[in-house]
C-alpha cells in the first residue's frame, strides 16, 4: 500500500534534518546537535508534521526564523529550509559573511535558479566559507500537508492565488501567468514527493485548464531532462510500487459556488467555519462565549489558548468528520469513561491505603510500591486522555455556542433543502428577517445559495424584497452582484439539479445528550443527520475514476506527461478505472468537499478500492472566516508546535 | 469566500458607470457581413470569460450589420447591453457595444467619426474581401479607449445638429432583427465567429430559459 503523502513529506523532512542522509535505524546513537533556520514558508510546512519534541529527538536544539537577529554559534552545523527568494538569498549570504555557524546545509523548498545559486557561491567565496557550505539541496516540498490525505498549497500569501486573485476583473496576463506558475510549482513538488507521474484530466476554458497545461509541460520537461532523477525511482520513491498511475483531477472553483458558502455541520468543517483554525491549530479565547458578558458583570480575563489537532489524537481522527451532535455525545462518553477509570484508580489506591494502616510498616512499604506502580503505569495515559477530553470539551463548547447563538442548525438544514431541491418548510424571507438568527454574513451566504441553486431566477419584485430584507439585516450586497454576473455567464447552469437528492433527516428536536445531564446542552438545537450524497466535485471525480460517460466530464482534456506528444483530445488512452486519485480545486477547496470525498472513499474501499487522496488549494477559507489577515499566526512562537 | 466574491465586483451596475465594450467596422455584403477591424475593452470581465465574450460581441456585431438596411442607424437592446449601429449607403458599417448608461448620442458621433476616418484611410476596393489581418487601420483601439470617458471625448467633437433629426430605430431585443422563422440558436450554431466553447456556453444558457445572458 502506497504511503500517504503526509508520511512521504515527513520522511523527506526527517532526511533533510539528518543532513540529507536517510535516518539510521540505530536510535541508540546520540544525534548530532544542530540548528534549524527556516522562513515562514518552511515553518508552515514543518509545523503540522513535526512537533518540537520530534525536532529535539533529531538533534535540533534551536530553531530560528531566517529574518531574525541571530547570534553566531560557531561550532554547530546549521540546516536551512527556506524559499529561494531574493531576500532569503541575501540573508544567507550575509550569514556566510558573518561566519555564524560551523557548516551550512542549504535546503530550498522549491528549486533555486542558477543565478541565485551563483550569488550564494560568490558570497561563500568572498567570505572564505566555501568549505563550510556542505550541501545544497532542492527539496521540492513546496506544499503543506494537513492530513494523511489532504494538502494545501501555502498559508503565507495565500490571497495571491485565491479565488479573488484568479477571477477578478482587470487582471493582466502577466498577473495570471505568475499565479499559474505559483500553483504549478507547488503541484509539481507534490508529485515529486509522491514519486508518481499522474494522468491529468481537466475541464476546458478556465483556470483549471491553464494549470493542467502548465503542469503537463513541466512534468514532461522534467521527465525528459537527463540531468535530474526526480521520477526515476531514487531513494525517495524506493519501497513504493504502484502499478497504476494516479489520476489527477483539476477542477475550477466555478463548477460549484454553493458548497463553499454552505454552512457546515461536521466537526472539522465547523471548527474551520466558526473558530480560528489554521494549519491544524485552533486559537481560542478562553472563558469567553460568543455573547458579550452581561452588563454590570466584571469581564472575565481572556487568555488565548491554542490547541493542536493532530494525527495522534484518536478522538479527533475518529470524529473530525462526524455530525456535531454525535461529537457532543462522544465527548460526553469519553468523559464518563475517563471518570470511571479515574475512580477505579482511586479505589485501588484507597484499598491499598486501608490495608497499609492495618498492618504496619512492612505492608506500608509494599503498598507504597504497589501504589507507585499503579500510579506510574496509569498516570501518563490518563493525563493525556484528560488533556484531550478537556481540549475537545472546550472546542466543542465554543462551536456549540456559535451554533446556538447564530442558529446555524437552521441555516444548515435550509441550505441542504435548497441544494437538494426538497420542499422548504419555512420561508427564506423569514430567516433573513429574523434578528436572532445569524450574522449578516450568514444571511448573505444563505441567500446566495438560494440564488445559485434556483432553477428560475427570482422575479424583479421578489428580488427587491429580498434585497431590502438583506440590507435591513446589515448585509453588503456586492457578493450578490458578483453571483448574478457569474450565473449569467456560467455554463454550469445544470449544476443546481445535481447536489444529490437526499437532504437532512432531523432525528428529533432534543438529542439524547440533553437527557443524560451532559456537558453539552443541545436544547433547541436540531439533531440533524447527514444522508450521504455526492457533491459536484465528488461526482466529477467518480465519473473520471470509473471512466463513466457523462456530459459534464466527457469533454475534459486528457494529459499524459509520459507520452511523447501532447494532444488536444479528450479521449483517454487508458480504459481501466483508476485506483488512486488526487483532486485539486483551482480557486479554493473547503472542508465540506474534503469530507464528502473522504466519505466517498469509504464507499469505494468497501468495493475493494485502494487509497484515494484529496487535495485542495490554499485559499480554503470558508466565508465566515478571515477577511482580515491572521496576523497572530506569524508571531507565534514555534515552541508551541 | 464571501469576501472573495465581494472583491470580485468592480462594476456594481448602480448607474453612472458608462462603459464601452467593443467597436467594430464591418462591410455589409450581399448575403453576409464581413468584419474589417475590431477593438475590445474586456477589462471588466474575469480572465477566462474574456475570449468567449469577445467572440459573442463579434457575432452580434456581424449579425446586426447584416440585418440593418443601408443608410440606417439603430440601437439594439440585449440584457444589460446596448448595441448601436450605423450602416452607410456605401455598405460600410460600424457597431459599438455599450452599457445602458452610456449616452446614445455620443455613440453615434463616434460611429460617424470612425467610419469617416476609415473610409479615408482604407481603399473601398479592400472592403468586400478584407479581414482584420489584411486591413491597415490602427486607430480603432485609441478611439475606443478615448471614448470610455464620454464627457471628455464629446467635448472635443462638434455635436452635429443633424444627428438629432436623424431617425434612430430602436430594437428591444436581438430577436426583433431576425426574419420570420429564423432562430437565434441556428445562427449561433452556424456562426464562424464563435468557437466551440462559446457555442457550448450559449446552448446551455439557452436551455435554462435565460436568453443568452452574456450578450
Amino acid at each position: 500500500m502506497a504511503a500517504s503523502v503526509r508520511e512521504k513529506q515527513t520522511v523527506a523532512l526527517k532526511r533533510m534534518l539528518n543532513f540529507n542522509a536517510p535516518p539510521l535505524k540505530n536510535t541508540a546513537a546520540e544525534p548530532v546537535w544542530k540548528v534549524l533556520i527556516y522562513d515562514r514558508f518552511g515553518q508552515d510546512i514543518i509545523s503540522p508534521l513535526l512537533s518540537v519534541k520530534e525536532l529535539r529527538d533529531m538533534g535540533i536544539t534551536l530553531h530560528l526564523l531566517l529574518h531574525s537577529d541571530r547570534d553566531p554559534i560557531p561550532d554547530v552545523p546549521a540546516i536551512y529550509f527556506v524559499m529561494p527568494t531574493e531576500e532569503n538569498i541575501d540573508r544567507i549570504c550575509q550569514d556566510l559573511r558573518n561566519q555564524l555557524y560551523e557548516s551550512y546545509y542549504l535546503n530550498f523548498i522549491s528549486a533555486i535558479s542558477r543565478s541565485k545559486l551563483e550569488d550564494i557561491a560568490s558570497a561563500a567565496l568572498a567570505a572564505n566559507a566555501v568549505t563550510q557550505v556542505t550541501k545544497v539541496f532542492d527539496q521540492y516540498l513546496n506544499f503543506i500537508t494537513l492530513e494523511d490525505d489532504m494538502f494545501i498549497l501555502c498559508h503565507q500569501n495565500k490571497e495571491l492565488i485565491s479565488y479573488h486573485a484568479i477571477n477578478r476583473a482587470d487582471i493582466q496576463d502577466t498577473d495570471m501567468e505568475a499565479i499559474m506558475d505559483t500553483i504549478v510549482d507547488s503541484l509539481f513538488c507534490f508529485f515529486v514527493t509522491l514519486g508518481a507521474v499522474p494522468i491529468i484530466r481537466c475541464p476546458r476554458g478556465n483556470a483549471a485548464e491553464m494549470v493542467a497545461v502548465k503542469l503537463d509541460k513541466k512534468l514532461r520537461e522534467n521527465l525528459r531532462d537527463a540531468r535530474n532523477s526526480l521520477f526515476t525511482g531514487d531513494s525517495m520513491t524506493a519501497g513504493q510500487f504502484s502499478f497504476q498511475r494516479p489520476l489527477f483531477v483539476l477542477v475550477d472553483r466555478n463548477v460549484d459556488m454553493a458548497t463553499p458558502l454552505h454552512h457546515t455541520w461536521t466537526y472539522q468543517a465547523l471548527i474551520h467555519d466558526v473558530l480560528d483554525f489554521h494549519l491544524n491549530r485552533v486559537v481560542m479565547e478562553e472563558g469567553m462565549g460568543v455573547e458579550p458578558s452581561p452588563a454590570g458583570a466584571r469581564p472575565k480575563k481572556k487568555s488565548r489558548k491554542t490547541y493542536d489537532l493532530t494525527a495522534a489524537d484518536k478522538f479527533w481522527q475518529k470524529h473530525k468528520g462526524s455530525p456535531f451532535p454525535e461529537v457532543a455525545e462522544s465527548v460526553q462518553e469519553e468523559l464518563d469513561t475517563y471518570r470511571a477509570q479515574e475512580d477505579e484508580v482511586k479505589r485501588l489506591k484507597s484499598i491499598m491505603g486501608l490495608e497499609g494502616e492495618d498492618e504496619g510498616a512492612i505492608s506500608m512499604l509494599s503498598d507504597n510500591t504497589a501504589k507507585l506502580t499503579s500510579a506510574v503505569s496509569s498516570l501518563p495515559e490518563l493525563l493525556e486522555k484528560k488533556r484531550l477530553i478537556d481540549l475537545h470539551t472546550n472546542v466543542a463548547t465554543a462551536v456549540l455556542d456559535h451554533i446556538k447563538s447564530r442558529k446555524l442548525d437552521v441555516y444548515f438544514e435550509f441550505e441542504e433543502k435548497l441544494m437538494s431541491k426538497s420542499t422548504l418548510d419555512k420561508s427564506l424571507l423569514d430567516i433573513i428577517s429574523d434578528p436572532d438568527a445569524g450574522t449578516p454574513e450568514d444571511k448573505m451566504r444563505l441567500f446566495l445559495i438560494y440564488y445559485i441553486t434556483a432553477q428560475q431566477a427570482p422575479s424583479e419584485s421578489d428580488l427587491e424584497q429580498y434585497k431590502k430584507a438583506l440590507l435591513d439585516a446589515g448585509c453588503d450586497l456586492s457578493p450578490l452582484n458578483y453571483i448574478k454576473q457569474w450565473k449569467a455567464f456560467t455554463k454550469m447552469a445544470a449544476t443546481p439539479a445535481n447536489y444529490g437528492n437526499s437532504g437532512v433527516k432531523p432525528m428529533g428536536l432534543f438529542s439524547r445528550v440533553m437527557n443524560t445531564g451532559s456537558q453539552f446542552v443541545m436544547e433547541g438545537v436540531k439533531n440533524l443527520v447527514l444522508k450521504q450524497h455526492n457533491l459536484p466535485v465528488t461526482r466529477i471525480l467518480d465519473n473520471l475514476m470509473e471512466m463513466k460517460s457523462h456530459p459534464e466530464t466527457d469533454d475534459y482534456r486528457y494529459f499524459d506527461p509520459k507520452m511523447l506528444r501532447g494532444s488536444e483530445s479528450s479521449i483517454p488512452r487508458n480504459k481501466n478505472p483508476f485506483q488512486e486519485a488526487i483532486v485539486f480545486v483551482v480557486g479554493g477547496g473547503n472542508f465540506i468537499e474534503y469530507q464528502n470525498l473522504v466519505d466517498y472513499t469509504k464507499v469505494c474501499l468497501s468495493r475493494g478500492r485502494r487509497l484515494f487522496m484529496a487535495a485542495v488549494s490554499s485559499s480554503m477559507r470558508l466565508s465566515s472566516s478571515n477577511s482580515s489577515p491572521n496576523l497572530a499566526k506569524s508571531d507565534m512562537d514555534i515552541d508551541n508546535m | 469566500m464571501l469576501s472573495d466574491y465581494q472583491d470580485c465586483v468592480t462594476d456594481t451596475r448602480t448607474g453612472g458607470k458608462m462603459k464601452l465594450y467593443s467597436l467594430s467596422i464591418l462591410y455589409k455584403g450581399a448575403t453576409k457581413s464581413n468584419l474589417l477591424k475590431a477593438a475590445y475593452d474586456l477589462s471588466s470581465f474575469s480572465f477566462f470569460q474574456r475570449s468567449s465574450i469577445q467572440e459573442f460581441m463579434t457575432f452580434t456585431s456581424a449579425l446586426i450589420v447584416e440585418r440593418t438596411s443601408q443608410g440606417t442607424r439603430a440601437s439594439v437592446k440585449e440584457q444589460e447591453y446596448l448595441c448601436h449601429v450605423y450602416v452607410r449607403n456605401d455598405n460600410l458599417g460600424a457597431v459599438v457595444i455599450a452599457d445602458t448608461e452610456y449616452p446614445q448620442r455620443v455613440c453615434f458621433t463616434l460611429l460617424d467619426k470612425v467610419l469617416e476616418e476609415f473610409s479615408r484611410q482604407v481603399d473601398s476596393i479592400d472592403w468586400p474581401s478584407g479581414n482584420p489581418d489584411t486591413i491597415n487601420y490602427k486607430a480603432l483601439d485609441i478611439h475606443l479607449s478615448k471614448y470610455q470617458n464620454p464627457r471628455e471625448a464629446d467635448a472635443m467633437t462638434k455635436v452635429q445638429a443633424e444627428l438629432d433629426e436623424t431617425k434612430i430605430i430602436l430594437h428591444n431585443t436581438m430577436e426583433s432583427l431576425l426574419e420570420r422563422g429564423e432562430k437565434l440558436d441556428d445562427l449561433v450554431a452556424k456562426s464562424e465567429h464563435l468557437g466551440n466553447q462559446s457555442k457550448a456556453f450559449y446552448k446551455t444558457a439557452r436551455k435554462q430559459n435565460s436568453c443568452c445572458e452574456i450578450m
